[in-house]
This record gives structure tokens, sequence and C-alpha cells, in this order.
């Protein structure tokens, strides 16, 4: 049928094998920083605060596989330990975002009406300025540091999670089988309980988990303009500030962190594809 | 053979496969076929029998992992897999136009219709702009499209569904091919509509002397309208012969099947109808559903205040203990919307519905509740209707969950019952929709349906969503069931062919008005409303067989 | 159409009403002692004294109560006035008026660059998809390439793409000065630097929507009427493609302004993005509300437009947007 026959065509963007390598590959990526975030002792014997200023600004070599900074410490090692305060960070943020976005939505969906037209109009709102900008509002009022920085993402993934959830659960509230529920006597607590909610989770999870790369950006971002944790805690954001002092003698100080955020970055948002079986939606 | 009989489209022994994770699949096989110059074939086939694959392949537009297996295609004395892009470019739409199958989403959304139909004028002739549109506005014309000059100068998204279709006859035939596939041309249009449409087409063909290769699931409609049927079962031509031949003796048993299972062709009703003695219409005690006098508006969009869109205008019928009412109508008939107030899914701005002697019209909460143990639905697309995520058992145990009948072995003995009421084997309990077929999930959804024991099941369009064959044994389950358990219906259906095999009683509704009413057989014999008389004739198969 | 436009309107002012609302809020109301917040912060450094806090106090009104700040607050923002930055005593308007020309510029050209570059990377990219109709060489591993650049664009931190940029083209190559903001040579990294996230997402959406314009059954009857790539790429699939990419470039526009805050403190350039950092960095109340009260102004009015330039895109937009709903 042709109907059949068109979907082929649109999926022939996504056909891929099986097991790709990318994905793969990502995975492992992933579980590395996963474990150097929960135990970076088992990479690395160094102490990431420890200077050593005969060896300050060496390039990566066996010894200093990312090379040294301006105060002799191993750049490897503040990576490794960075990846902790960094990924809890990330993490915080995304589940701020989702946990009071889908809790928002959920609201919205369900008790539509007034409450569904207040909740939708305050999203607006969210969504009118750009995020960035509603972070360093946040970070203004709340001043800096680690908690305070996911604070200031995770309130802009509000309004796109409960977008999503709200979108989910009206989709989903008005399917047949809903209906169908309803028309079987089932009451309303529980075709939401056994229905609506576990058929609108999945898109909901789907777009948690391509967020949370954008989630580690923006953590990044603002650690970069040095709102987050201040040195000499190792955070990725400021590695990567911190080594634009040093830039034009020591490439590897900005290059070699910054290059760990983006395969994090990259990692991350290749297994959420995979998980949501297509690239991750802009909400709206 | 000479020159003369050449036929203009000769194909032989062709073979289709796609390409799939687990291999070649071979869609097409060995298919051979040929269409005389201003001859009509038609291929009949159920979905999946690769029949619209055949079409695509004739104008080397297989979709994305389709290849040419095998085989020969020969148009006017040309070897069209010899062709090279640009010749192939140069056939379409000139020497074999397309009519496709879905009128609503076969015409570019964003372009005007008459700039469409004059792309193909200026794709395979020198033409210039001006040219190209006052000729487009005439082939529109020829399309049977009112006031074609308008028309050609809105989007697509302005115009029904029928217009739609005419449009893209225009746009198949600008080019004057000498051949026309036909791919499902009107399967998503309604009865009166396709008629108009297919009429109009033949009269197209007649005059212009191009050849139709019609592709459609329906015998009627192919028996209707072509001198010769192919019929493909599994990818493969079955059998092929003339019209009346493949319709009144097929040879081959799955043509036979076909033949039986179509509903439009059988002449033998699966229930009989109440005599008019039988049945005083009057006041008979035994009503189970009384629908008095129902209004039902929609607000009209943009207007504050004032009269909305009357989708069911004063409808009133009764329904009888263990009888089957149907309600008949095309699409914006009100239907759907009258299925939906009696399941108490939908409040009617107007009028009563009386169950058993009492007003349910305005049944809240408990008193609610209550009545869905005794009115119970089947809907229209088996595969929506089922949650994704629960297996079959906990689909039909869910009611029973629902009103706390039984404990987990009572539950699991009603459900086994019920299976089996609806032949559906028990090793099927653990699976889940999306690893059942469409006549296996509706079967599953009669059983939840029933397992409640309700006194009227409200069918909303139960087998449209079918193939004919699966569409008939549904409908004898329903009829077996009727008789089992003495369960009415209220069936709603836009297909008098369907009805008829299976209403008692029949009202037939059009814009939301119940037109008339009475014994099924009445109503199809001497109708007394000239629409009736209309939905009737447009039947298919019914020419094919009074010839 | 005009009662469409006026609920556009009235969308907008409500819109920049309510943000300028939540930013007061925010940032006024939330701390529990914004004159402290600001003078710690304007005090570079040193603890402000109890005179200090007290002439503060007065001279941004928190003496008064909290309805009475916020009618004042909004009369004065209704009339372009933002109060004056605790930093430099000029008036918020003042700092953003002058630091707009720059951020414009600046944005502007990533724009352009964002766009022409989505353009590029989606045609090619569907022209490598294995489409039957479109007959070449198959190039499987240009495909891949192709379709993991967005990916890589949207993964990489702009902050550490612009040092990238600077250590390879300004350091090891001397195409283009590594900071500073004079004139074209100075403004082609920084712009590069903005594009990439705002491109990178434009060419996902783009080729998705390219990808399911193609699927679409009246691609069927344009090949099915002789049509040939050309066509049916430009004539029949672009148009129905560009819709949703449009609207996504709108809701980019605001994140440029957003992104020209880091792109402009790596290149070191004054602009509003520069202005914004410095704010925040001193916890300069009124600044930061100006800034984020012009960031909503300026998506508001870029949405304002789509919603009047998508109907001339889709006509069945058109249908539901000229009638009277």
């Amino acid at each position: 049928m042709s109907a059949v026959d068109t979907a082929d065509i649109a999926s022939a963007a996504r056909t891929r094998k099986r097991y790709a390598p990318g994905l793969v590959l990502s995975a492992a990526v992933l579980v590395l920083i996963l474990t150097a975030a929960i135990a970076p002792g088992l990479f690395t014997r160094q102490d990431p605060l420890a200077a050593d200023p005969i060896h300050r600004l060496e390039p990566p070599s066996r010894a200093h596989l990312f090379g040294t900074d301006e105060l002799g410490r191993d750049l490897y090692c503040r990576v490794l330990h960075g990846a902790a305060l960094s990924l809890s960070t990330a993490g915080i943020a995304l589940a701020i975002g989702l946990l009071c976005g889908t809790l928002l939505g959920l609201i919205a969906g369900t008790a539509r009406g007034r409450v569904d037209d207040l909740l939708m109009r305050a999203t607006d709102v969210l969504l009118a300025i750009p995020s960035l900008l509603v972070s360093l509002a946040v970070v203004t009022a709340l001043g800096f540091g680690a908690t305070k920085t996911a604070v200031a993402v995770g309130v802009t993934g509000i309004a796109s999670f409960a977008r999503i959830t709200r979108a989910e659960v009206l989709r989903v509230s008005v399917a047949p089988y809903v209906e169908a529920a309803h028309v079987v006597g089932v009451r309303r607590p529980t075709v939401l309980m056994r229905h609506v909610l576990p058929n609108a989770w999945a898109p909901v999870l789907g777009f948690a988990a391509v967020s949370f790369g954008a989630s580690l950006l923006a953590v990044s971002t603002l650690g970069f303009l040095g709102y987050g944790t201040p040195p000499p805690t190792p955070e990725w954001g400021s590695l990567v500030a911190s080594g634009r002092s040093y830039f034009a003698e020591a490439w590897w100080l900005s290059t070699l962190p910054g290059l760990t955020i983006v395969a994090t970055v990259l990692a991350a948002n290749r297994i959420a594809r995979a998980l949501h079986g297509e690239d991750g939606r802009l909400p709206r | 053979m000479t020159l003369l009989d050449q036929p203009l489209l000769e194909v032989q022994g062709l073979s289709v496969c796609y390409r799939t994770p687990r291999g070649a699949r071979r869609a097409v096989r060995g298919v051979d076929l040929h269409v005389a110059a201003g001859e009509t074939v038609a291929v009949v086939g159920e979905s999946g029998s690769g029949k619209s694959t055949l079409a695509h392949a004739l104008i080397g537009l297989l979709p994305n992992g389709g290849y040419r297996e095998t085989g020969s295609i020969r148009f006017d004395g040309a070897d069209l897999t010899a062709l090279s892009d640009r010749e192939l470019r140069a056939l379409r739409g000139a020497g074999i136009g397309f009519v496709p199958q879905d009128p609503s989403a076969s015409l570019n959304p964003v372009r005007r219709v008459g700039h469409q139909v004059a792309e193909v004028l200026r794709i395979h002739g020198r033409i210039d702009r001006r040219t190209a549109a006052a000729r487009a506005v005439e082939l529109l014309d020829q399309a049977g499209v009112s006031d074609p000059s308008l028309r050609a100068g809105q989007y697509p998204h302005e115009l029904s569904g029928g217009l739609r279709q005419r449009v893209l006859i225009a746009i198949a035939l600008a080019a004057a091919p000498r051949l026309i596939i036909a791919d499902e041309p009107t399967s998503a249009l309604d009865v009166t509509v396709q008629r108009r449409i297919l009429d109009h087409l033949e009269k197209l063909t007649h005059e212009t002397g191009a050849a139709l290769l019609l592709i459609t699931h329906d015998l009627g409609v192919a028996a209707d309208r072509a001198q010769r049927v192919v019929v493909m079962s599994g990818g493969a031509v079955v059998e092929s012969g003339t019209s009346r031949q493949v319709l009144l003796e097929p040879v081959h048993s799955y043509s036979r099947h076909l033949v039986a299972s179509a509903p439009s062709l059988t002449t033998r009703p699966l229930v009989t109808c109440p005599s008019a003695a039988e049945r005083s219409d009057g006041e008979s005690g035994d009503d189970l559903l009384v629908a008095d006098n129902l209004v039902h508006e929609y607000p009209a969009p943009g207007r504050r205040s004032g009269v909305g869109l009357r989708a069911v205008d004063a409808v009133s019928f009764r329904i009888s203990r263990g009888e089957t009412f149907a309600l008949v109508g095309e699409s914006g008939s009100g239907k759907t919307s009258i299925a939906r107030i009696v399941g108490r899914l939908l409040d009617p701005t107007r009028g009563r519905v009386l169950f058993d002697g009492k007003d349910i019209t305005a049944a809240r909460g408990g008193e609610l509740r209550a009545l869905r143990r005794r009115i119970q639905f089947v809907q229209q697309n088996p595969y929506t209707s089922l949650d994704p995520r629960q297996s079959v058992e906990q689909i039909v145990t869910e009611p029973l969950r629902a009103f706390r009948l039984g404990d987990r072995q009572d539950r699991a003995a009603r459900v086994r019952t019920l299976l089996d009421q609806v032949a559906l084997p028990a090793a099927l309990l653990r699976r889940r929709p999306s690893e059942l077929s469409g006549g296996q999930r509706q079967r599953v959804a009669i059983a939840r349906a029933l397992v409640l024991s309700p006194d009227l099941v409200v069918c909303d369009e139960p087998v449209s969503a079918l193939d004919a064959s699966v569409q008939a044994q549904i409908l004898e389950l329903l009829v077996t069931l009727q008789d089992e358990l003495g369960v009415s219906y209220l069936f709603i259906s836009h297909d008098l062919a369907v009805v008829r095999q299976i209403a008692h009683r029949t009202g037939v509704l059009r814009a939301g008005r119940l037109l008339e009413a009475g014994a099924t057989q009445e109503i199809l014999t001497s109708p007394a409303n000239a629409y009736t008389k209309e939905l009737i004739d447009a039947i298919p198969g019914s020419r094919a067989l009074s010839d | 159409m005009t009662r469409y436009l006026l609920r556009r309107l009235l969308h907008a002012a409500f819109a920049l009403w309510a943000a300028f609302t939540a930013s007061f809020g925010l940032l006024y109301l939330l701390p529990a002692d914004p004159v402290s917040v600001m003078a710690l912060g304007g005090a570079g450094g040193g603890v402000p004294s109890a005179a200090q806090v007290a002439a503060l106090r007065r001279a941004y009104g928190f003496d008064r109560p909290v309805p009475e700040q916020y009618l004042s607050r909004l009369t004065a923002a209704l009339h372009g006035d933002f109060g004056n930055s605790v930093q430099t005593g000029q008036s918020v308007t003042r700092l953003i008026a002058d630091a707009l020309p720059q951020t414009l510029q600046l944005a502007a050209a990533a724009l352009l660059l964002a766009l022409v570059g989505a353009l590029i990377v989606s045609l090619a990219t569907v022209r490598t998809l294995p489409l039957p109709w479109l007959r070449h060489a198959p190039v499987p591993w240009l495909g891949r390439a192709l379709r993991s650049l967005p990916a890589l664009g949207v993964s990489a931190p702009s902050f550490w793409v612009g040092l990238m940029l600077i250590q390879l083209f300004s350091f090891r190559w001397r195409l283009f000065p590594a900071v500073g903001d004079d004139g074209l040579s100075g403004l082609v990294l920084p712009a590069l630097t903005l594009a990439l996230p705002t491109g990178a997402i434009l060419a996902q959406v783009l080729t998705r929507s390219l990808v399911t314009a193609l699927g679409e059954p009246y691609i069927q009857t344009a090949l099915a009427a002789g049509s040939g790539p050309g066509r049916i790429l430009f004539r029949q699939a672009l148009r129905n493609a560009s819709i949703a990419p449009l609207t996504v470039a709108g809701l980019l526009v605001g994140e440029l302004l957003a992104g020209a805050v880091t792109v402009e403190t790596v290149f070191s350039r004054t602009g509003i993005g520069r202005a914004t950092a410095t704010a925040v960095s001193t916890q300069d109340i009124p600044a930061v509300q100006g800034l984020v009260v012009f960031g909503a102004l300026v998506f508001t009015l870029v949405s304002l437009a789509l919603d009047l330039l998508v109907p001339l895109l889709d006509p069945r937009i058109a249908a539901t947007a000229g009638g009277s709903r």
C-alpha cells in the first residue's frame, strides 16, 4: 500500500544498522565519563589541587596526558575530578526542569479550562525570554555557585517540559483507547494512571534524554562566564575559561576540557536519539 | 500478432522486491498483464496483495528499497525497463498518467491548484506561462470541476475531497496520456461522490480514447468499470478474465472467497428482516432504546452567539431487544454524533434518550457508571482503540476490574469464554495489540464490549477499516453473538451494502436529518427518498450484476 | 485579518508585561535584600557602609511598599526608563542603546551565515539520501558525514568553538584578529561562532522537514506527472519544508542575542552581550532587568513579524488567521 511506501521514503534518512559503531562509541564514552564522575581515583592518582610550579604549562605528555596548567596542576586529573561537579549540576538542572515541568504539564493537561490557560500563558512568558537570559537573571538574584547555576538552568527547562507533557497528555487523552476505557466504566483517576500516563510518558522521557546535553552545555556556559563554583574547584566550563589567559602559549588548557564537553554532549545526544527514535524535537 | 493487435501496455513475468533488514521481500511475483488501447482493466486485491506496488512499478516510481527483479514492461512498443531517467520522465504524464490514492494529501498544500495542473503542461510542452494557465482552467473544466477559473486560483484545502480528486484527474490527463493508471482513486471518498468521479473518469477515457488501468480493493467497483478484471493475491495474479467471468464464475479459490465476501455483491443477508406485519412500528413495549428528537449543535467557529453548526437535526428512532438498527449516511451526516450521544459520550443540545424506559440523557456519576454496564461501544478503528501497552487479557479483563466483578479466577474464566465466543485462540491472551491483525484486534474490541454482558452495543463503523474478507467474518461474528446473547446493536455505517447484511431495520441520514427509517429490505427495494435511491445506486457492483 | 493582527498585538503586549513582572519579582523581590546585593557588587568587593546602603535604599525606592515600587517601575519602564545602572550610574536604556549597534551587526551577520549554511547543508544532505528518483552514484560516507555535521554543531559549546577559531585563524594562520570589534575582518570569527549552534539547529529542522515533505503523496503526484529532481526539490518540497525552519529561526533570534553574551566575552567585543555579562557579574539589578526585558522585546517583535510572514508561505495558516477565529 502506498501509505506504507511513503513512510518508507520518510524513514530513508533514519535507516541505520542495528549496532551502529557511533552508538557503541557513544555508550563507551558515556560509561567512561560517568565512572570518572563517580570514582575519579580509578583513572588518576594525582590530586587535582596539587600545584607543582616546576612543571607549569607543560604540553600533553605521557606523565601529564592533558598537560599542566599555570600552577603545574595536572589538567587530565582536573578534568576527571570536574566531571562529578559538571555532570551532577547538569543532572540536577535537568531534574528540576523535568519534575516541575511535567507536574505543571500534567495539571494543565488534566485540569483543562482556566488552570490550563493560566499555566500555558505562564510558560509562554518563560519561553519569550531567551533561556540564557533567564538563567542569568536567576543567577543575579540568587548569587553564584554550583547549585544556584543548576537552579538557573533548571528553570529554563520547565516551560518546555510543561508544554510537551501537556501536549502528550492531551494527545493520549483523546486516543480511542482512552475513550474505550471510559466506556467500559473505568474511573477517571484509574484511566489517567493506567492508560494516559504510561502512554504519554515515553516522549517526555525521550525529550529529557535529549535535553541532558543541552543542560550540560548551559551549565558549562555559566561556569565559563564565571558564575559557577569559584576556583580552585575544577568544573569543565571554568577550566576552559581559566585556560583563556594562557591560550596563546598553552593551547591545551582550553582545548582539552572543551573537547571533553563536546565528547560528552555528543555521546549523550547520540544515545538520546537512539532512545527517542529520532532527533529531539524542539518544543512549541 | 500484427502491429495493430499489439497491446498498449504489456507486462511479462514482472517481479518486484523490497530490501528489508531480513533480506529481500518479494511484493510482486511474476505478473503478466496487458492493456489494449482504449481498454479498461481492473486489478483487484486486498491490502498486501501487491497491487499498489505493481502500479508504481509500471511508471518506475517504486518507493525506497523497491526494485524490479525480473520481467519486462513494454509500453507502446518501447521497453520501459531500458529507458533512461530522462526518457522515463518524458513518458510519465505524457505517455502514462497517474491518479493517486489519497486526494487529501496528493496535492501540494501551498500551491494553487491551477498552477499544479499548468505545471504538467509546462513540463511536457513548449508552452508559455499564460497559455498554460488558460489551458489548466480548460482541463479543470473537463475534469468536471465547476467554476474552473475560480477553483484554479484556490488552494487544495479550500476544496472538498471530490473536487480534489477531480483536480488530480485533470493533472493526470493534462498531457493527454494514452494510458491512465488510477490507484484506488475513490477509496477515500463517499459512495455517491465515488460514483460520480468514476462515471466522469469513464467518460473522459472514452472521449480521449485513453486506456485505464484501475487498481482497487473493491470487486464491485472493478466489475462495474472494467472490461477485464485481474485478481491479485500475495503478489501474484491468481485469476484474470472478463468482469462477468470473474464475478459469476470465479475459478480460483481466492477469487471465489473474494466474491463471496464482497458486501456489495452478496445477495444473502445475514439476518432476516421483520415483515411489516410482524412489527407494528408504533408503540412497542419491547423498546430497549428510544431516541427522541435528538439535536446536536456545534458552536459555529468565530461566532459568539447564534445558531451553531447543526450536526444532528431532530432525529428520532427506536431499537428493540435483540434487534440491529443501522444508521447509514455519508461523511457529515451526523451518524457518529448520534452514536456518541447514545453511548453517552456526547451530550445532545436537545432531545431525550430513553434506555429501558428510563431517561438517560443527563445520567451522571453512579447512574452513568451503572449504565456503562448495559450500553457498550465498539469503535471504528481497531488499530487505535486498544491500548498498545496492554495485553489482550488485560484489555478484555479491564471492564471486570473496573466494576470489581469476580475474583481473579472468575475473571480469567470469563475472558477465556469470551475469547472463545469471538473465535480467538487462547494463545493470544498474552499478546499485545501490535502483534495482532486488524480482524483479530476488532475481535478483541468486541470481546471487551461484551464482557459485561451489555444489552446494547453501539458499533461505530466497526468494519470500515478492514479488508472485505475480514469484514465478512466480523459481520458474521456479530450476528452469531446476537443470536447467542440476545444483544441489540446500533450499527453505524457509511456502506449500505454492509448494512443490508446485518441490520433488521435501517435509517438513512443526510446532513443531520433522518430521511427515512424502516425494515432494511423495504428501504433497499423500495426507497421512499430520492437520496436513499442515489445511495443504493451508488453501491458498486450493482451495474455489473444488473447487466 | 485586522482582528488577527490585533489579537497578536495584544498577545505581544501581554508577554512583555509578564516578562517585566516576572523579572521584577525575580530580581527585586526574591533576594532577601537587593540593596546590599547591589551595594556589594557596586562597592567593588568592599563591605559597604550603613550610610551607603541607606542612600542606595532611598535612591532605588526600596523604602516604599512593594506595590508602589512595582507600579512606579512599570510606569517608568513604559516610558523606556529602567532606572540607572548601579555600576556606572548611567541610565540602563542609554546603556542598551549604546551597545545595540555592535550586537545588531554581529547577530545579523550570524543569522545570515546560519541560514545560508543550514540551507546548503540540508540540500546537500537530502541529495545523498537513497531516494529512488534521485539516481546518482551513492556516496554513503558523504551522507553520513553531512548528517552528523549538525549534530556536531549543537554539541559544541560556543565559548569553546570561539577559542578554537581564535587558536587556528588568529594565532596559527593570522587571518583574522583574535579580539576587538573593528571592521569586517573582526566580525568574521565572532559571527561564525554565533552562527554555529543556530545554523546547526536550523539544518536539523530543515533536513527533517525536507525529508518529511519528500515522503508526502503530493511528491508522488508530481513525479508521476514527469517532474525532474530540480522541480521536485525546489518547487514542491522546499516551500513546504521551509515553514517549520522559519518559525524556528524566529525563536533562534532571541537565542542569538543570548549567545552574544558568550561570544562577545570570548572575542572581547563591546555590545549587549558583554554588557549583560558585566551586569550579572556585578549583580547590577536594574541593568539585568532592563536587558532581560529587552531580550523579551526582541523575541516578541520577531515572533510578531513571523506571525505575519508565515501565512504568506502557508495558505492553510492564512485561512485560520484570516478567518474570525
